[in-house]
């Protein structure tokens, strides 16, 4: 096969419109079901509530503060839990990570553990942090949008293409996390009552491991692992300071309605990479600044090379995607929605770098 | 009521305009047809339960998208082992029936269906939605290195599967 890439292509495009779409059944099956999730989120809800009372009025509410020190101890987990993970590396990767990489703290911001209110309405911020890593990580991903916060640790991978990887949530609500799969077991996190919920019908088990750490905040850990290690991970879930989700640069040139939709900042080989959403009225853009350079320039923007792309993304939206070329680093922009082409281009030529590697020494805001 | 109907229309309109696209994106990431409709119709239902909370992130394409990829993993990680997609016996490539675009293009596909869920995604993200590297970076929540290397994995795997069953097929072809 000499072109594998356009092949692959056209493979695709012709499987994906093999045939018609009944977009009126999508619409009524989507709709139904969805009153029957509303409808079942509800109860839930309901369930959550009766539960908790029945705990108090039975004297099991949990007075010790949560994160008043490191945990000592872990979850009670079934007698026949299965041992930690085999999956687990016994030996760091060259570009491994031992510990959680290092992210400024914002000591004004109010923790999850007092202000659990304040999770996931600034994207800048983030609430959901763990003590120690349960195995090396070659990624460490910290991720604020829609009101959830999160993190993804990724170890190196196995042999048959797999790694571990589990995820941690935070949220306001339990609707905000992944849902729960599986068979349900109670047990318990740092003294929370908690819940494992255990999938066994997957290639390997799949653990999420729910809880609340304080009335208002519901935090998770999930992935494919044994429940032992999953409740273990929990444990080390820290709510009890505020990080910044920082960007090394400024956006100047943003149009004076702009507003931080998402933050995403990544750990991994070495490097960390930051990107934020920016929302301005009807459209939003992706701003990040990656390693590489830029080839195929088109443009000139804010007097370097850059390379501008228009095209219609899935379902036929427009998206603009601009690099600007900053030596051995480039600025990428992605704008989706009803944007207006002059003020992303103006915005991607007036970025400006802000910082070195640290991210300590980022700017508080990318708008401020 | 005025919320509620407002919601209504605009999740409605939403799925008018952009749900046959959804579907089809489905069909990749499942590597079923009939699962891929299954998923795109259940994502759907979750985004209408918080369908404000999703326009007010400003770029739904986006936020679906991202949760259409997350559900076809975890689908995949629900399935037993007996139920990984693999061809099925109407599936099976003729050559000679077709076209030899045809023939190279089934074994490509069937091919794709046997990559691990991350890697297929990470392949339909880049060859059929054509996002680069950031955009699936931040859709599969790893860097944007892991997702060069994803595709770099998978573009090597599926030569060297694609050469196998062309030199398969060719011994079988030979008298």
């Amino acid at each position: 096969m000499t072109n594998m890439k356009s092949t692959l292509t056209e493979t695709l495009q012709a499987v994906a419109t093999d045939e018609d779409v009944h977009v009126e059944r999508l619409l009524a099956g989507a709709r139904r079901t969805g009153v029957r999730y509303r409808r079942r989120h509800r109860m839930v809800v309901l369930g959550c509530t009766v539960l908790s009372c029945a705990m108090i009025a039975g004297g099991l509410a949990v007075v010790r503060p949560l994160w008043a020190g490191r945990p000592t101890t872990v979850s009670v987990a079934p007698a026949n839990s299965p041992a930690p993970s085999a999956t687990v590396p016994s030996s760091p990767a060259p570009s491994a990570m031992t510990a959680m990489p290092s992210l400024p703290l914002a000591p004004a911001a109010s923790p999850a553990l007092t202000a659990p209110d304040e999770v996931g309405r600034n994207p800048l911020l983030l609430h959901v942090w763990l003590a120690t890593l349960p195995f090396p990580a070659t990624n460490v991903q910290a991720l604020n949008i829609g009101g959830q916060e999160s993190l993804s640790i990724e170890g190196p991978g196995a042999a048959d293409g797999s790694a571990p990887t589990f995820v941690v949530q935070a949220g306001r609500r339990a609707a905000d996390l992944d849902p729960l799969s599986g068979t349900r077991h109670d047990v318990t996190v740092n003294g929370r009552a908690a819940v494992a919920a255990v999938n066994s019908r997957a290639v390997r088990p799949f653990v999420t491991v729910r809880w609340q750490p304080v009335t208002g905040l519901w935090a998770q850990v999930s992935g494919a692992m044994n429940q032992a290690t999953a409740v273990a991970i929990a444990a080390e879930v820290r709510l009890d300071q505020v990080r910044r989700c920082a960007v090394p640069f400024r956006l100047p040139d943003a149009p004076a309605n702009a507003r931080i939709s998402s933050c995403n900042i990544t750990f991994a080989d070495g490097q960390v990479l930051a990107t934020v959403g920016v929302q301005v009225s009807g459209w939003t853009v992706g701003v990040g600044v990656m390693p590489g350079g830029v080839r195929n320039a088109n443009e000139v923007l804010g007097g370097r090379p850059a390379r501008v792309v228009e095209h219609s993304g899935d379902g036929g939206g427009r998206i603009m995607e601009i690099r600007v070329d900053r030596g051995d680093h480039f600025v990428d922009l992605t704008a989706e929605g009803a944007y207006n082409a002059a003020v992303v281009r103006s915005l991607a030529g007036g970025v400006v770098l802000s910082g070195g590697s640290d991210p300590a020494d980022w700017p508080v805001s990318p708008l401020s | 009521m005025i919320v509620w109907e407002g919601c209504r229309l605009e999740f409605d309109d939403y799925v008018r305009l952009r749900g046959a696209a959804m579907v089809r994106l489905a069909r990749l990431l499942t590597g079923d047809r009939g699962a891929g409709e299954d998923l795109a119709q259940d994502v759907l239902a979750r985004a209408f339960v918080r369908w404000e909370r999703i326009t007010k992130t400003g770029s739904p394409e986006a936020y679906l998208r991202q949760m259409l990829v997350n559900a076809s993993i975890s689908r995949w990680r629900r399935l037993s082992s007996r139920e990984v997609p693999v061809a099925t016996a109407g599936d099976e490539v003729v050559v000679g029936d077709f076209g030899a675009d045809v023939a190279q293009r089934d074994a490509l596909w069937r091919v794709v269906r046997e990559l691990p869920p991350r890697q297929r995604a990470v392949v339909v993200l880049r060859f059929y939605e054509d996002l680069d590297d950031a955009s699936i970076a931040a859709i599969m929540h790893c860097s944007a290195v892991t997702v060069r290397t994803q595709v770099m994995r998978a573009l090597t795997t599926l030569r060297s599967r694609v050469d196998a069953s062309a030199e398969t097929t060719s011994l079988r072809s030979t008298p």
